[in-house]
């Protein structure tokens, strides 16, 4: 493994890392491209978001993304994506820097909000080029599970809400809606139909509800790839924050205040790392800028595992 | 821990953090085993640095409490540099309400850690006033620490006159001159 002297090393091998996980996840969608293409299964509100915040590294990927999402609006949940949307535009209590251009991500809503394309103007959309990039999404490709549920339930809460029970196993309703990113009393409703209709089964357990499948009640196998992993959004929240510090003074030429900001990130990269067996080393183990290198270097193996 | 070895890195890695945090330019002065190490005057470690108040036009000044950006950065540099909690403390600022010694702010040593942070060292001399008094207050480190210092008679003899402006008792008194006394300073004992 080379070593890593400086944030500004770090974030040339960041960006590179990171733009390849997010072209491997759009050419699942449909895009075309080269490079690996990751087996977990993908959010594709996240994965807007993360392309928004990454994308100035890449024109060429802002431009096949945008073409991608106006072509296949459909399947795209709006609200959903405001909602999430919130940890990248407000100003980063870490970095007191937004994450994505407000005005540019008002830009897209507005595109997303008007452009209802007719069927004949995304063909015209799609074929504009001999060079078509965009495809429409395969829905039975394993990694397009969130889709194939769109598909079932329409674009709407349900979809994610059996996703998180197929992964997750059970949870209350609160929980449930906040790892989601929907409201609570909407995700609270749903599963109480859900349960008369024998979907879902409740269990009381002190002050709460536990939700979960119904025995019998899964009609496809989510989850896949490598581990089951769908928390897209704390994911790329994460690698965004840290791909922006490591490319913006004072972060990007303090190694430092840099290490600092890893070990604030440390209790969110613990988590996404457990999901992937995988552990960041220590702070208590390395002083002051000591904790730079440990921590970037295992930002960027999290990268390749959740890319394979 | 803090020593010789490290206050440079901490209090350089302060400066940063205070950028980071939205904080601006101040000056601190510093006293205790921190101020000792900085200095090369006596090497041992310590766990806090004690500051006596923030400096501005020459004048030292109490802080009372440290505004919210000083105690934000101060708060990270100890997590980074695993110091206890309280390590950077305003602990001697009382003693701007009894006195401090005469020049004290004339002696202090400069130290530039960057855009935002300057320390100001309490000299020798004056760090062998506040020993003495610290040595009469309470035994162990203080008492190793005076004398490390290697204090002329001349210096604890000002040192004894200052303390003793520091507490008007006679009880105080005494148990100056027994210190005096104990480590074979008879002849100061006498005069003062």
């Amino acid at each position: 493994m080379d070593t890593i002297r400086s944030p500004k090393d770090f974030s040339r091998a960041l960006s590179e890392k990171l733009l390849e996980l997010l072209w491997g996840q759009w050419s699942i969608l449909g895009i075309a491209s080269y490079g690996r293409k990751p087996a977990l299964l993908i959010d594709l509100e996240a994965l807007i978001l993360a392309t928004e915040a990454a994308g100035n590294a890449d024109q060429r990927l802002m431009a096949s993304s945008r073409q991608w999402l106006m072509s296949f609006r459909e399947w795209i949940n709006l609200s959903r994506l405001k909602r999430m949307s919130r940890g990248f535009i407000l100003g980063d209590p870490l970095i007191k820097t937004p994450l994505i251009q407000k005005t540019k991500w008002e830009g897209l809503l507005d595109d997303l909000d008007s452009k209802q394309l007719e069927d004949s103007e995304k063909s015209a959309l799609i074929n504009k080029r001999n060079d078509s990039v965009v495809t429409p999404p395969q829905l039975k490709k394993p990694s397009l599970g969130q889709l194939y549920l769109r598909g079932v339930f329409g674009v709407n809460a349900r979809a994610e809400i059996y996703l998180y029970l197929s992964l997750e196993a059970k949870g209350n309703s609160t929980r449930i809606a906040r790892e989601i990113h929907y409201d609570q009393r909407n995700v609270y409703r749903i599963l109480e139909r859900w349960t008369e209709a024998g979907l879902v089964v409740r269990e009381s357990r002190l002050k709460e509800n536990l939700y979960s499948l119904a025995p019998n009640q899964r009609f496809r196998e989510l989850g896949a790839g490598v581990f089951p992993y769908w928390h897209w959004n704390d994911f790329f929240l994460l690698f965004a924050r840290i791909s922006a510090a490591s490319s913006i003074p004072p972060w990007a030429e303090d190694a430092y205040l840099f290490s600092s900001l890893c070990r604030d990130l440390y209790p969110l990269a613990s988590i996404v790392a457990s999901s992937a067996k995988m552990s960041f080393p220590d702070p208590d183990l390395h002083v002051g800028q000591e904790y730079f290198e440990p921590f970037a270097q295992a930002l960027l193996a999290v990268l390749d595992r959740f890319g394979e | 821990m803090i020593g010789r070895e490290n206050i440079d890195l901490i209090f350089s890695a302060l400066d940063r953090q205070i950028g980071a945090n939205g904080g601006r330019a101040l000056s601190l002065v510093v006293c205790g085993g921190t101020a000792l190490a900085a200095l090369d005057l006596v090497s041992r470690t310590t766990r806090d640095v004690d500051i006596l108040g923030r400096c501005l036009g020459g004048k030292i000044s109490k802080m009372r409490v440290f505004p919210p950006w000083l105690a934000r950065a101060a708060e990270k540099v100890g997590r980074d540099f695993q110091l206890p909690q309280g390590w950077l403390n305003l602990g001697p600022e009382s003693q701007l309400d009894t006195g401090l010694p005469r020049g004290l702010s004339r002696r202090l040593k400069k130290r530039i850690y960057g855009k935002y942070l300057t320390i100001l060292f309490v000299d020798r001399k004056d760090q062998i006033f506040f020993k003495l008094y610290a040595a009469l207050d309470r035994d162990g480190y203080h008492e190793t620490d005076l004398f490390r210092l290697q204090p002329l008679e001349s210096e604890l003899f000002s040192a004894s006159r200052w303390v003793l402006t520091q507490d008007i008792s006679e009880e105080f008194k005494e148990i100056l001159m027994s210190f005096l006394k104990k480590h074979g300073y008879d002849t100061i004992a006498e005069r003062l």
